[in-house]
């Protein structure tokens, strides 16, 4: 009796044994599993993200005052050199000029800072962009720097929608004369397109300087993004010019 | 249990929706086709479930993995390229902290991709539905943080992003449209039943070696009353 009890209890034991063998194995496996996956899965972000900091183009901007397509804003001999690549029809834009655009004319009539504003065409797809950006080079040709500010700060105050409806080259001859032109002048210009060819060039020199987008803003030759919204930018951007 | 649970996501997403449109009106068409296309789809899931024979689970299951991960990795894909863009619609919700905003927007298009392909896979599904539920509820706080705070954004769900004077109209569109996402990724959770799913190659119980079957039989057969102990199931 007793042997065969101890007889039981052995096998009974070894199956016991075997079994938590088993579970124990499995569990390792599983584990293995999930780390190996979860790995392999933060890898690829990882790798994603890694790939897509690294392919970022570093803005290589020509220094202020040297594009032919842009308007010069503040002293030559400022401390500071700011550059603006920006489209009219950008929403983002809007959002940093009504933010920054009083107190940067404000820096660089006190002689801290230059601008160079170098409006662009870069919302290829929308004909406001490129009309715009024509009657910009038509304004500054025509009645020089200042009214073309003014007439850029227009077009901000009063941007369309980004998918429109978009205004007419009516329009767009009234703010130029709101800020200054003579219709004659300009009205042509605006009509026919004069400067299609500014157009493609600057938003090209853009391209090649590597702006991958709207509003592009550098202070001293890098890149300035500093902030949680574009008013902090903005902000963040005047106190480092007065620093 | 899970009939109970069908009923209350069913209600839940028709609730939302139908909020939604009454918010709307009369601009109910203000929101997107994948907005329109994750109602019917939850609601047909939840009706199976609730009413379906026992073994439409895992179907049910495979079909809201295929809805959720579906969204994830279009919204992820479409977002991909455009890196600059991503940030700036991170940016737009006025939420994050300056130092936050770029790493976030470069980390959320390929974890929504991976995220995807995990839930479409069947790879570590219930983690996977952990992360996609997660996402879904900060997305349903941003979106519903910039709408109070009458910020008018494009969500930038699926690329875009940026400015866009409609958004009152989609903001509760979207909003609805993820809470449906989230009923479905509770549901990928919560089903264990799988179909398709490469959960079940990677996990799977290995069969039991002759070996252990063997001593197994053996102890059955010698006496009923010295079951081993901690072997009984």
């Amino acid at each position: 009796m007793t042997t065969k009890k101890a007889k039981a209890q052995a096998r009974s034991d070894r199956a016991a044994a075997l079994l938590a063998e088993r579970k124990r194995k499995e569990k390792r496996r599983n584990l293995l599993s999930i780390g190996g996956v979860g790995l392999v899965m933060a890898l690829i972000v990882g790798g994603a993200v890694l790939f897509q900091v690294l392919n970022k183009d570093e803005v290589k901007a020509s220094d202020a005052g040297s594009s032919d397509y842009g308007l010069l804003v503040g002293p030559d001999d400022a401390p500071h050199e700011v550059i603006v690549y920006e489209d009219f029809l950008c929403p983002v834009c809007e959002a940093f000029e009504s933010a920054a655009d009083d107190r940067l004319s404000e820096l660089a009539a006190e002689g801290k800072v230059q601008i160079d504003y170098r409006p662009i065409s870069i919302f290829e797809d929308f004909s406001y962009s490129a009309d715009s950006l024509n009657a910009f080079f038509v304004v500054q040709d025509a009645a020089g720097d200042d009214v073309a500010k003014l007439f850029h700060d227009l077009l901000y105050d009063d941007q369309p929608a980004e998918q429109g409806p978009y205004p007419d080259n009516d329009w767009l001859v009234a703010k130029a004369v709101e800020a200054g032109a003579v219709e004659a002048d300009v009205r042509p210009g605006i009509e026919g397109d004069a400067k299609a060819d500014a157009v493609e060039a600057a938003s090209k020199e853009a391209e090649d300087a590597g702006v991958g987008g709207t509003p592009t803003i550098l202070l001293d030759g890098v890149e300035f993004r500093d902030g949680k919204t574009w008013d902090d930018i903005a902000a963040n951007l005047a106190a480092a010019i007065e620093k | 249990m899970k009939q109970r649970l069908a009923l209350g996501g069913g209600v839940l997403v028709f609730v939302v929706f139908a909020v939604a449109a009454l918010v709307t009106a009369p601009d109910v068409g203000a929101g997107t086709w994948i907005d329109y296309m994750v109602l019917p789809l939850a609601l047909v899931m939840m009706a199976l479930l609730a009413r379906g024979p026992a073994a439409t689970e895992g179907w049910v299951q495979l079909a809201a993995r295929l809805t959720v991960g579906g969204v994830w990795i279009w919204a992820g894909v479409l977002k991909l390229p455009d890196p600059s863009a991503s940030i700036e619609s991170v940016r737009a919700y006025e939420l994050l902290p300056a130092q936050l905003v770029e790493p976030v927007g470069y980390l959320l298009p390929p974890l929504e991709v991976v995220v995807g392909l995990a839930l479409v896979m069947g790879v570590m599904t219930r983690g996977a539905a952990v992360l996609s539920g997660l996402l879904l509820l900060a997305f349903i706080y941003g979106i519903s943080w910039a709408w109070s705070q009458g910020l008018k954004i494009d969500c930038g769900c699926f690329g875009t992003g940026g400015a866009n004077p409609n958004a009152e109209l989609q903001y509760p569109w979207e909003i609805a449209r993820d809470v449906a996402l989230l009923v479905l990724t509770f549901f990928v959770f919560t089903l264990r039943e799988r179909r398709l799913a490469l959960d079940s190659v990677l996990f799977r119980t290995a069969p039991l070696s002759p070996e252990l079957l063997a001593a197994l039989d053996d102890d059955l057969d010698a006496d009923a009353s010295l079951q081993p102990k901690g072997t009984s199931r």
